[in-house]
């Protein structure tokens, strides 16, 4: 039984939680760059509207920018695999009981989809033209129905968001740095001191755990909404093998996007390797989790997702 | 002391009272919402027949009783009154066009035709947003009878005259054949 609404209200709690915990790394970088820095609190002030307004904008047009930055065109329903497609992200609307959001297409040969937009009235779901050679009628129908699961649990609002905040936090550490180190890499004036490289170093790190962390949280919860929404989860299954075996990883996907993805493009170091450090550095979990998951579901699936 | 005690447990019943009696507004009103979610559908599978008939009719001359049955179980569930009469004209027509896709099967010009290929994509499309609208409305309305029944909101429903809703029963969705998906393994039963 579907519950955006409950789904959607944690999610909010959490988004605001994270919105925190990233805005405090923030200052606190600015101010720790301040502290040893060249005396003006110009990275406080860098940070404080950087993150204020890169907020306000990826709420306001984040979806457009990241759509923008993909490369993203209308599909055209004479093609028949994208009306098919087009058909599908309805369905899934129905099932939902949301919205039918805009369908858009990446040019990508590597099979992958994404979902954004601030709220269900405003979303827009995405397929590589791979996605649609790749998959058939049934997978792509799991696809879409992550997707959506995304749409109506709000993960794609605080989507956008992460990926504006962290660009800007990354920003403005590496002009920091920049600042901080000469052209050969030594520190290049004694006033700066080792507090101020570190930070400058620490800030992307630190917000990016955070930002994945979350981000792989998301994906579970969106797979198992998916199954509700289709009732059919080897065919969502036997959809994440057959895009984590495909030979070409995502390129569209770039750093501050990753994990707006279905499947993890393979762009940052977590989502192309495995052990405990890489799962840490990953946007999405581990493709083999999310399969023995809902293989899971299948076995129990049957009887309690009857209707009724 | 305890006036105030008293005072304070009336409002917050009254705040409990309230925010129960608006979660069922919406659970009822998403009930009302899905179940138009199902017309739409239906009707819209209702346009779609016409079109398909008339782009396979001249290819088979010869298959004349299977369209023929799907004609006919269209007009019946277009003037079909009543969810119970609605349900049984809906199961004829969905296994009458069942059996003209087996039989267009048979024909391999049409089976490779471009506009029967979109068609069977349309149908199935329009086939899936039916059975989709329908879980969606059972989803929602198992929602709103376990909020009205269950203790303590019965207290609120049975007051305001919360009723229960009705299921699509078992049979009804049975009947119905298992998802359509071109090149596909069929999908588990729901």
């Amino acid at each position: 039984m579907i519950d955006f609404a409950s789904a959607a209200a944690s999610n909010r709690r959490r988004s605001g939680l994270l919105i925190a915990l990233l805005a405090f790394i923030a200052l606190a970088t600015g101010l720790a760059l301040d502290a040893s820095g060249p005396g003006l609190p110009l990275f406080t002030l860098g940070m404080l509207g950087g993150t204020v307004g890169g907020t306000l904008l990826a709420d306001r047009s984040g979806d457009t920018m990241v759509l923008a930055s993909l490369r993203a065109r209308p599909v055209d329903e004479a093609i028949p695999e994208q009306a098919q497609f087009a058909n599908l992200v309805e369905e899934m609307a129905v099932s939902a009981g949301l919205p039918t959001p805009r369908v858009m297409l990446v040019d990508d040969p590597a099979p992958n989809a994404l979902a954004t937009g601030r709220d269900p009235e405003h979303a827009t779901i995405a397929a590589t033209t791979g996605l649609l050679a790749t998959l058939d009628r049934a997978e792509t129908q799991g696809v879409v129905a992550h997707e959506m699961a995304h749409v109506g649990n709000r993960d794609t609002r605080i989507g956008v968001v992460l990926a504006v905040l962290l660009g800007a936090i990354a920003l403005v550490a590496d002009f920091a740095w920049r600042l901080g180190m000469d052209d050969d890499g030594n520190d290049r004036d004694r006033s700066f001191g080792p507090i101020f490289l570190l930070a400058a170093a620490l800030a992307p790190v630190a917000s990016r755990l955070v930002a994945f962390a979350i981000s792989r949280q998301r994906e579970y919860l969106a797979d198992a909404t998916a199954v509700e929404l289709t009732r059919n989860p080897l065919a969502l299954a036997s959809a994440l093998e057959r895009i984590s075996s495909h030979p070409r990883p995502t390129r569209r996907g770039v750093q501050g996007t990753a994990h707006l993805f279905f499947a993890a493009p393979r762009t940052t170091w977590g989502d192309r390797r495995r052990g405990w450090l890489a799962d840490l550095w990953a946007t999405h979990p581990p493709v083999a989790d999310r399969i023995a998951r809902l293989l899971a579901m299948a076995g129990a699936g049957d009887g309690s997702h009857d209707h009724a | 002391m305890p006036l105030l005690l008293l005072l304070g447990l009336v409002v917050a019943a009254v705040l409990w009272a309230i925010a129960t009696y608006n979660g069922l507004v919406s659970l009822k009103n998403g009930a009302d919402g899905a179940w138009r979610q199902i017309d739409v559908q239906l009707r819209r599978r209702h346009d779609l027949v016409p079109n398909l008939v008339e782009t396979v009719r001249g290819a088979m001359d010869f298959e004349k009783s299977t369209l023929e049955s799907v004609i006919a179980a269209r007009a019946r569930a277009v003037d079909a009154r009543g969810p119970a009469e609605s349900a049984t004209a809906e199961r004829e027509l969905t296994s009458s066009l069942g059996r003209l896709f087996a039989v267009v099967e048979h024909y391999p010009d049409l089976k490779s035709n471009q506009n029967i290929l979109q068609l069977q994509e349309e149908l199935t499309n329009t086939e899936n947003l039916v059975s989709f609208a329908r879980q969606r409305y059972n989803d929602v309305a198992q929602r709103l009878n376990t909020r009205r029944e269950a203790f303590p909101g019965n207290l609120i429903a049975s007051r305001f005259g919360f009723g229960a809703r009705e299921y699509f029963e078992a049979s009804a969705v049975d009947a119905e054949p298992p998802r359509v998906s071109l090149g596909a393994p069929p999908a588990p039963r729901t």
